[in-house]
């Protein structure tokens, strides 16, 4: 999202508009990305944002709320980026997100196959991808969780992520 | 020190969190990228912080379900706490990110004080 560009696309597909970010947020977001383009190691990144973004935010804003803005969502997507070009981490697949939500929502994953009645050994299989559930049965799951399926344009490649940052 | 109490202090707790998931309970691969997010997100607001150590923290141990030698490579947070939270961090070392990143266990200091979660 630089001059060009009009939003910001995350790794999940989100895309963040320009718009939505103060004047404030631009130049903050402007600092961060011009670090980040110094090719940081992830951990100095980290470092750099609590120093640089967060003791900024938190002088108007609670944690709660700092973590649902949208440079903070920025920041975060450009660490995990770091992450994963230093293998540290790995784009994950809707299994990933699944049990994300799953722990999220229920203290442990055998609380959850209780609920819905589910093989804890066949919930492995599923998160591990050695086995599926039918689109119906995955729906029913994140309707209760609270999400929906949804389809949507594929995420862009790691060296388009890297171009359009530049 | 006047008013001051010892469940008061300030103490640093650290733990390692392995970058691949348990070979036996998981699948042995990096973890999404989500999940690191979600940690920090978590640290953040319920702690007020966390330090990430410069680097990985190499190891290896042997894994009292199978008696076989593991190595790890791990990522080291550090989070500032009162003493008197410390049961708040052990139980979230538990019972979220030990699921999370899908470890047998959390290995974590206090002081010299080594604590398996």
């Amino acid at each position: 999202m630089t001059n060009q560009l009009k939003y910001y696309e995350t790794l999940g597909g989100g895309r963040i508009q320009k718009d939505e970010l103060s004047a404030e947020e631009l130049q903050l977001f402007q600092k961060v990305l011009n670090y980040y383009k110094k090719d940081p190691s992830w951990q100095e990144f980290s470092d750099f944002v609590f120093k640089n973004i967060l003791n900024e935010l938190e002088t108007k804003l609670s944690r709660q709320k700092i973590i649902k803005t949208s440079i903070y969502r920025i920041c975060k997507d450009l660490e995990s980026r770091l992450k994963i070009k230093q293998r540290v981490a790995r784009l994950g697949n809707y299994q990933d997100i699944l049990e994300i939500l799953i722990l999220d929502k229920y203290p442990s994953k055998y609380q959850f196959c209780k609920k819905f009645k589910i093989d804890e050994g066949f919930l492995s299989n599923v998160l591990h991808g050695k086995k599926s559930f039918s689109i119906d049965a995955l729906d029913n799951i994140l309707n209760n969780l609270g999400y929906v399926i949804e389809i949507r344009r594929k995420n862009l490649t790691s060296s388009q992520l890297e171009t359009s940052l530049k | 020190m006047p008013g001051s109490s010892r469940s008061a202090e300030w103490i640093e707790v650290s733990f390692l969190v392995p970058i691949t998931e348990d070979a036996i309970l998981g699948s042995g691969k990096l973890h999404d990228y989500r999940k690191w997010e979600k940690l920090q997100d978590e640290l953040y607001v319920r702690f007020g912080g966390y330090t990430v150590a410069p680097g990985y923290h190499h190891g290896a141990y042997t894994d009292p379900d199978t008696g076989a030698r593991v190595a790890d490579k791990s990522v080291k947070y550090h989070v500032a706490i009162r003493r008197r939270d410390f049961a708040k961090v052990r139980s979230f070392l538990k019972n979220h990110v030990k699921m999370l990143f899908c470890q047998k266990s959390i290995y974590c200091t206090i002081g010299e004080k080594v604590i398996f979660v």
